[in-house]
């Protein structure tokens, strides 16, 4: 219990030491906190993973009563599982790793500290979203990783364009937790809880229409989060952060949330075939949409970007067929592999002091060979060539759909499959063989970076290397399978499946699409060099189109963005001009009256009694000896009145005028 | 105990005799004048508060009565008397006229004919609410009158414009027909005694009626009422009518209002505040003791007219204050639409709305008198009353400032004072007989806030301009006396107004017990 | 809501009255000493002792309990029914300890800020303040009316005097407007006057008359009459809180106001206070029949306010309405009428207290740096000024509504009682979520991140420790209702529940009375006042 809380305890207390001390105290020490924190808790996150492999039960943590009231009770607790424990390895491990080569890729920035702190904060954030045990927790993590995504992409906050790519993944992911909340409030409301447990116990009792309209809207969170069609476009502006923060979280960790959540929520979309199919028809197209335009890209990291799409895609793709634990296997070494490339593009970038355009590199192989070699094993991993860690997951995907009788989701996968091969290869190939094309200021400071950064790639190489065995051989019935197993048990084809003749078909047919963007890549980009701007030239419209990336980001600002300022614009004038008019108007109408009043007073009411007045003034000019003044004006009405009341009086009773006047 | 049995007499003619002592006085005697002026008001203003607590509300009815035969032939007597419903307003005569003795301190021009005159004017009001015979009643509120001619007339200002109507060239233009000669102190005084006695000439038409009528051959009011039976239908409302119009040309009824804000203006301020705050009031008052008290029914059956006159002079005078570039214009017109939300109070007949009323009469004496105080200060200080050329002043004289803003509070009704008290009574009793005038009139509510704002912002914030550097703040003693009098009067009775209460619904409870019997009674004579 | 815990048990002296009019004492001697130094002292000191006087509210509130609480109660004008009658619950009392925090801060920031004027600024202020948590406390209709009144007063002065351009069109226009909502709103209180009086003198209750909350809560009513006072009531909230479209003073003013105005406008939300106190309970059918409107105006309220921040020039007017889309906020749970709705409300109403308020404050330093708010004037300033931009930062996720902030929990609750209500209101209201992030990120990538490009803003310095000492209480507290809110629930709860029940009532006890209430206009004094012997 108590490990389980520390786990993401010590990472926060690392954040609160570095960002309170950072700046004065610790500056460039600020590492030794944040490392240790982190190797803690992916020690702590071993024995979790013991635990569970020696076959105990789940715990469930309740550390204390968040939000309640009203019959609802949301705590703050944590769930360990299998699908937990492996989560937590990822982020630890893979984190751990990237921290220690943040170490060597930072050193010397002005923001060294705040860079430690903010990503701590993030593996805060990450440990509570994959360890969370209701929805909240889940969302709190959702939403912290995403506010560390904002801080770490605008990172160095004087860079423009580094700075609109976090607001702008900020927003477009936000758009995402709207819909994430939307559920939220949806399972709050039919089950009166957020705890996983208790829902997915109780998922049987949904109508399919309520299952499907939960699994969509969560699946509207993992569309943001996850960078899927048509909410991809701020992953690959977010390569404008530092690049460990590219490779732990837009490669490794928080990116795959999405594919976590819907696994986590398998209960709710087994219930949904139409979620199914939408989330995977979107996983399918996003994995071929994305891929072309990593054909075409430049920048070093937004190939690997686009590539990260593209990948997510098949995670979600898998995700839609059924095949849940190859959709894990596929997160897991895919963080393995893409946090490799991330590093090694990071360890490029570091010996060219900065440079990213692959066109300005080439035959780097001999300078920095470890980055090399490494960035090579990741690139066959992804291509999915055996025995490396991509083909066994990505074959698993690919399989699972064609078995599951989804032919043309199969059909997408393998095009992307030989896509990746090729834009892979073809950046390795431009990247690191041929002659080089550095500008000669930069090709004399070319060196391999240290070993603080090279280890963890090393690491990770090996792990790319012989993860996919360790973790997924046989097909299908791997290590991993069988230790998720209990947590997505009951979904029958897969549980236990017979290695078949069509799995070899399928695994030849897999490989040997690599193989073909491989030799693609290398006839184009080695063996005749001219045949790449020959293509380019002959395809213009698709090429442009591809560099471009078909334009979306400037179709969703015509659309949205644009329309929103917009109409931003014309509420603030209308705000100004109708609705305060209104009300200046109704101020208006008010002294109008007043106006007309003012002027029936002057001129209707005085002007009567004033043309009386008048005539008497004009006699009073007549007879001017009388003009001294007006008393006799009233003198002349009191004494008629007095008169007036002696006289009704008297005539009342005139049997008495004489008593009044001669006394009895 | 003796001083109970002529504590009427001595509230009424304590005024009376500072002045005829005033007479034997030498005018030159300024500080003596002042200090008999202030006595004999002081002993009047005293005795009234001591009436207020005397006043035993338990038993209601007419207290503290004083009668003396006059002529039993005509059936006249001097007869005195007060019920819960005239306390109120002679305390507010009292206090007033000792507030205003003060605010006419500096008055050096025949100070001592001033003096003579405000005391009349003040004694002769009270005499108004402290009488219980028509034939007095009536007599003393013509007496009150009289003593404005004088006062507007010698210690009156001209309002703005005045020189421009001198120019002969004008003198026979439409324009000056319509717009005749307004702007002299002559003027004004003219208008209010004519308008006034008009008024009462119509009123006193009722009054002789109705003591026809009855053939009682008596003007002893309570003697009078009940006998509304005599009357045929038509003389009963004929009567009324002409009861109500007199008197309310005083009050002054929308729209028969033009005389008031002119006479603010033109007096001087003392004379504004006892106008605007008892005054008027006896339009108001008379209405209730003789419109109310003699004919119950009839008042029932027009109190519908009432209520929508009423809202006439809400918002029609609210309206004509926003424009009014004078100080004391702008305070006219805003009493005369307060006046307002009295007769709604009066037309609801019902016990909390005129409780409330009568309280209204009360605070808006209070507050009126405040504003025109201090209107009357600055214009001793500036020798202006328009207000655009004002500003600023805020800084030359803070403690007219906060008292300026405690008077806007009171006058616009703001919780704290009393005059609050009174018109959440008058809308708690209005609210169920006539909704859709409660709400316009406490719409007319944040048009009193708008006007006195701009007033307030026009006299004391902004820019100053440099002429007015020599201005100072009320600093003496003297000078700060009466605002804190009716300061003091206006926050202690708005936060503690029971004992008022009570006494005004003493008063007013035989009233409406009358009307709403009487109507019982038509009701079951007319169904038998 | 009904049982009442009075001071003298659970204290042992009139605390609640001792915090109210502390600083109205303050102000007075503030008056009475004319130095501005003291002044100053005094000023500081009576705004810390007023807040360390109403921790014991916070720290001494008996846990989830609907009953109000530190009740005093005197008879004050019995012929009328008017007492003082003041208490907390759940639902007033974090507004009256927000209240005094956010009083000391104000001082505090103003002791840096205001030059000309000082005793004036601090006597509008303290009396200010004391309306302000009089209107809290306040559980007598008239005693509540009399504070909500008079914090005109003081408003416009410190608007007027102590105000930048445009200010005295600001003033008037806030007075007025707020006036005619009041004024409105005691027609309401006079028909719940007038309904207490009629169903207590046909059953014979004691007192006939009564202003006061507790007896007016036990009057039924029937539809009708629920309805038109909640019209009434509604005009007098809808025009504080304010509620687009009566809300177009609130950007004149927020803009200028001083500083401490805005932060008090923005902060201490007394109009959405209002609905909670008095229409919800009082006419819980009509609130009923209205939750479509009501839902609906907030929404817009939502929208409307955040598409025109998004392209405010400047920060304040920004400011301004983005308060306008958080009270919209606040409206759609509250009017949501469900637990969660109300509950997301209250707290919310406390968050906008902090977070509002504190970028307020922040205005005030950058305008005190600078002396413009235009967005375009800034850039860069997260260089220079790290403490300034993270403070900001995280205030800035506050009001975005971030996991781990205060904005969350209120966010989330509201959201979720709207949905609760109809899924329509909750999904629209997410909507807002995505705009509020971005008018308030696009403002801080323009102002904070950046290259330095104007010279003026390139040796601005960091937060003075002055400026921190604001800064880091809120910030504090932003974090602790966000990670821990449990103190506060368990305070707001009981409250909450007892309103919801009631919300969700029938409106059998209404039935009987309809009858009365159609009866002919026989005015109710007729018998007489209930004399007091």
């Amino acid at each position: 219990m108590l490990s389980v809380v520390l786990i993401p305890l010590l990472p926060l207390l690392a954040v609160l030491i570095n960002g309170v001390f950072g700046r004065k105290y610790l500056k460039e020490s600020a590492h030794y906190f944040a490392v240790g924190a982190v190797a803690i808790s992916f020690i702590l996150s071993i024995s979790l993973l013991m635990q569970m492999m020696s076959g105990a039960m789940p715990i469930d943590v309740t550390v204390y009563s968040w939000v309640f009231g009203g019959g609802i009770d949301i705590p703050i607790g944590f769930l360990i599982d299998p699908l937990s424990s492996v989560m937590l390895m990822v982020v630890t491990g893979v984190g751990l790793l990237i921290h220690i080569y943040s170490i060597g890729y930072m050193h010397g920035d002005e923001g060294y500290y705040r860079f430690f702190t903010y990503l701590n904060l993030f593996m805060v954030s990450m440990l509570l979203l994959v360890m969370g045990d209701n929805y909240l927790v889940l969302f709190i993590g959702w939403e912290g990783v995403g506010l560390c995504s904002y801080l770490l992409i605008a990172f160095w906050f004087e860079k423009e364009s580094a700075i609109k790519a976090g607001t702008k993944a900020f927003v477009v992911n936000r758009i995402g937790d709207a819909g994430f909340l939307i559920a939220i409030f949806l399972i709050a409301q039919q089950f009166g809880t957020l705890n996983y447990l208790e829902v997915f116990d109780r998922a049987h009792q949904l109508s399919t229409g309520m299952a499907t309209a939960i699994a969509l809207c969560l699946f509207i969170g993992a569309i943001g989060k996850s960078a899927q069609i048509p909410l991809y476009t701020w992953l690959p502006d977010a390569m404008e952060g530092p690049t460990p923060v590219s490779a732990l979280i837009h490669a490794a960790t928080m990116v795959t949330a999405g594919v976590y959540m819907v696994v986590r929520n398998h209960a709710i979309y087994d219930l949904a075939p139409i979620a199914m199919t939408v989330v995977a028809v979107t996983g399918g197209a996003t994995a071929i949409f994305a891929a072309p335009i990593g054909l075409v890209q430049t920048d070093i990291k937004r190939v690997l970007a686009y590539s990260t799409v593209s990948q997510l895609g098949y995670m979600f793709l898998g995700c839609g067929v059924g095949a849940y634990a190859a959709a894990i296997f596929h997160l897991v070494t895919h963080a393995f592999f893409k946090a490799l490339l991330f590093l090694g593009s990071g360890s490029v970038i570091h010996a060219l002091g900065g440079e990213q355009d692959i066109r300005k590199m080439g035959g780097l192989k001999a300078e920095i060979p470890v980055t090399a070699l490494t960035f090579l094993v990741g690139t066959i991993a992804i291509a999915g060539l055996p025995p490396l860690a991509g083909f066994w997951s990505k074959d698993e995907i690919l399989g699972m759909a064609f078995k599951g009788g989804h032919p043309v989701l199969w059909l997408v996968g393998m095009t992307g499959a030989f896509l990746t091969s090729f834009y892979m290869f073809r950046l390795f190939y431009v990247t690191f063989t041929g002659e080089t094309r550095m500008e000669p200021a930069v090709a004399h400071h070319v060196h391999e970076s240290p070993s603080v950064m090279t280890v963890p790639l090393m690491i990770l190489a090996g792990l790319s290397l012989l993860g996919g065995v360790l973790l997924g051989f046989p097909p299908e019935q791997g290590w991993l399978h069988d230790f998720l197993a209990p947590m997505i048990a009951g979904e029958g084809a897969e549980a236990h499946h017979d290695f078949e003749i069509v799995d070899l078909a399928l695994m030849a047919g897999s490989v040997l699409v690599a193989l073909a963007g491989w030799w693609t890549a290398y006839t184009m980009y080695v063996r005749k060099p001219e045949l790449a701007p020959f293509w380019a030239a002959r395809f213009r419209g698709a090429h442009t189109l591809l560099l471009n990336k078909y334009w979306v980001d400037e179709a969703y600002d015509a659309v949205f963005v644009e329309p929103s300022k917009r109409l931003g614009r014309a509420w603030g004038v209308f705000d100004r001009i109708v609705i305060d008019g209104i009300v200046n108007g109704v101020g208006r109408l008010t002294t109008s009256g007043a106006w007309l009043s003012t002027w029936i007073e002057k001129y209707i009411l005085y002007g009567f009694l004033n043309v009386i007045g008048y005539s008497n003034h004009l006699g009073a000019r007549v007879l001017r000896r009388l003009q001294t003044g007006y008393v006799h004006h009233y003198a002349f009405i009191v004494v008629v009145g007095l008169f007036l009341m002696v006289y009704v009086i008297l005539w009342w009773h005139g049997d008495n005028f004489s008593g009044l006047l001669v006394p009895r | 105990m003796t001083l109970d049995q002529h504590l009427l007499s001595i509230i009424l003619f304590a005024p009376f005799a500072g002045a005829i002592i005033l007479i034997f006085v030498s005018g030159e005697r300024l500080t003596l004048v002042r200090t008999i002026a202030a006595v004999s008001s002081f002993i009047s203003f005293a005795a009234s508060v001591y009436l207020l607590y005397a006043f035993d509300y338990g038993r209601g009815g007419f207290q503290f009565l004083e009668q003396y035969e006059w002529s039993k032939d005509l059936g006249i007597s001097f007869f005195l008397g007060v019920d819960g419903v005239s306390v109120p307003l002679v305390l507010a005569s009292s206090l007033l006229l000792f507030a205003g003795i003060f605010v006419s301190w500096h008055i050096e021009d025949r100070a001592r004919e001033f003096y003579i005159f405000l005391l009349i004017l003040a004694s002769a009001t009270i005499g108004v609410y402290v009488s219980l015979d028509l034939f007095f009643l009536y007599f003393f509120y013509e007496m009150s009158v009289l003593p404005m001619y004088p006062l507007l007339g010698v210690w009156g200002s001209h309002t703005k414009g005045y020189l421009e109507m001198k120019d002969t060239a004008k003198r026979d233009s439409l324009a000056f027909i319509f717009n005749f000669a307004s702007n002299s102190k002559e003027y004004a005084a003219m208008k209010l005694t004519l308008f006034l006695s008009a008024g009462a000439v119509v009123a006193l038409l009722g009054i002789l009626l109705t003591y026809v009528g009855t053939g009682l051959h008596t003007f002893n009011l309570i003697e009078l009422q009940g006998h509304e039976q005599q009357f045929t239908p038509f003389l009963r409302s004929a009567i009324w009518l002409l009861l109500f119009f007199g008197f309310a040309s005083i009050a002054p009824l929308w729209p028969m209002h033009s005389w008031s804000p002119v006479g603010h203006a033109a007096a001087p301020a003392a004379v504004s505040m006892l106008h605007a705050g008892v005054l008027m009031k006896l339009g108001h008052f008379s209405i209730i003791r003789v419109g109310y008290w003699l004919f119950p029914q009839t008042t029932k059956e027009w109190a519908g007219l009432i209520a929508i006159l009423c809202v006439f002079s809400i918002i029609y005078g609210g309206l004509v204050a926003f424009f009014q570039r004078d100080t004391k214009y702008v305070i006219g017109y805003s009493s005369s639409s307060h006046m307002g939300y009295i007769f709604l109070g009066m037309a609801a007949l019902n016990m909390i709305s005129m409780t409330g009323a009568v309280l209204y009469m009360f605070a808006h004496a209070l507050a009126t008198g405040m504003l025109f105080a201090m209107a009357g200060f600055v214009y001793d200080q500036t020798h202006t009353r328009d207000i655009p050329s004002l500003g600023g002043l805020g800084r030359k004289m803070p403690f007219i400032m906060g008292a300026f803003v405690i008077g806007l509070m009171a006058s616009v009704g703001l919780p704290g004072t009393v005059n609050f008290i009174g018109e959440l009574m008058v809308l708690a009793g209005s609210w169920e007989p006539y909704p859709v005038q409660t709400v316009i009139a406490v719409v007319g509510i944040a048009i009193t806030l708008a006007y006195l704002m701009r007033m307030f912002m026009g006299l004391f914030l902004g820019e100053m301009d440099p002429k007015w550097a020599h201005v100072h703040d009320a600093s003496p003693i003297i000078d700060r006396l009466p605002l804190l009098i009716m300061i003091f009067g206006s926050l202690y009775f708005g936060l503690f107004p029971t004992q008022f209460i009570h006494v005004i619904s003493s008063g007013v409870q035989p009233i409406l017990e009358q009307i709403h019997s009487a109507g019982a009674v038509a009701a079951a004579r007319g169904g038998g | 809501m009904m049982q009442e815990m009075f001071a003298a048990q659970q204290i042992g002296f009139s605390l609640l009255t001792l915090v109210t009019f502390l600083p109205l004492a303050g102000a007075v001697l503030i008056w009475a000493i004319r130095d501005t130094g003291w002044a100053w002292r005094i000023g500081l000191g009576v705004a810390a002792a007023d807040f360390l006087l109403s921790l014991p509210l916070f720290f001494m509130f008996t846990l989830d309990s609907a009953a109000m609480q530190f009740v005093e109660h005197y008879s004050w004008i019995p012929s009328l029914g008017i007492s003082y009658h003041v208490g907390v619950d759940g639902i007033s009392m974090l507004f009256v300890v927000l209240t005094t925090m956010l009083g000391l801060l104000i001082v505090v920031y103003s002791q840096g800020v205001i030059t000309g004027r000082v005793r004036g600024y601090l006597m509008a202020l303290f009396a200010l303040q004391t309306t302000m948590l009089g209107v809290f406390v306040s559980l007598d209709l008239v005693l509540f009316f009399l504070f909500w009144e008079l914090m005109l007063i003081p408003s416009y002065f410190m608007i007027r005097l102590w105000g930048g351009e445009g200010r005295e069109y600001a003033s008037i226009k806030y007075v007025l407007y707020t006036l005619l909502g009041s004024v409105l709103m005691l027609v309401g209180i006079v028909i719940l006057y007038l309904q207490h009086y009629r169903f207590a003198s046909i059953h014979h209750l004691s007192p006939a008359l009564s202003f006061d909350l507790m007896d007016l809560l036990r009057t039924p009513m029937a539809l009708d009459v629920q309805m038109l006072v909640f019209v009434f009531l509604f005009f007098g909230f809808a025009f504080k809180t304010p509620i687009v479209p009566f809300h177009t003073w609130m950007p004149d003013v927020l803009l200028a106001g001083p500083i401490a105005m805005s932060v008090i406008l923005a902060g201490i939300k007394l109009g959405t206070f209002g609905f909670v106190r008095f229409s919800l309970p009082l006419a819980p059918d009509a609130s009923r029949a209205a939750l479509p409107v009501m839902m609906v105006l907030g929404l817009i309220g939502i929208l409307y306010g955040a598409y025109i921040a998004l392209m405010q020039a400047d920060f304040r007017k920004l400011l301004a309405y983005s308060s306008i889309s958080h009270l919209g906020y606040v409206a759609l749970g509250i009017f949501a009428l469900t637990y969660q709705g109300i509950q997301g409300g209250l707290i919310q109403m406390i968050n906008l207290g902090i977070t509002t308020a504190g970028l307020f404050f922040f205005a005030g330093f950058l305008w005190n740096r600078r002396q413009t708010l235009t967005i375009a004037e800034f850039g860069g300033l997260a260089k220079g000024m790290p403490l300034l931009a993270t403070f900001f930062l995280i205030i800035i996720f506050s009001s975005i509504g971030l996991p781990g902030t205060n904005g969350f929990i209120g966010e989330f609750l509201i959201l979720f009682g709207a949905f609760k209500a109809h899924w329509v209101y909750g999904a629209s209201g997410v909507l807002g979520v995505i705009l509020g992030a971005a008018y308030l990120l696009w403002f801080y990538e323009r102002a904070i991140f950046g290259k330095v490009t104007k010279p003026a803003n390139e040796n601005l310095r960091d937060l003075s420790p002055r400026e921190l000492a604001i800064a880091l209480p809120l910030v504090a507290l932003i974090f602790w209702i966000g990670v821990y809110p449990s103190p506060f629930l368990h305070r707001i709860n009981g409250s909450v529940d007892a309103l919801y029940m009631r919300l969700n009532r029938t409106a059998t006890m209404a039935a009987g009375l309809q009858t009365e209430a159609a009866g002919a206009v026989v005015p109710p004094a007729t018998t007489g006042y209930e004399e007091p012997r």
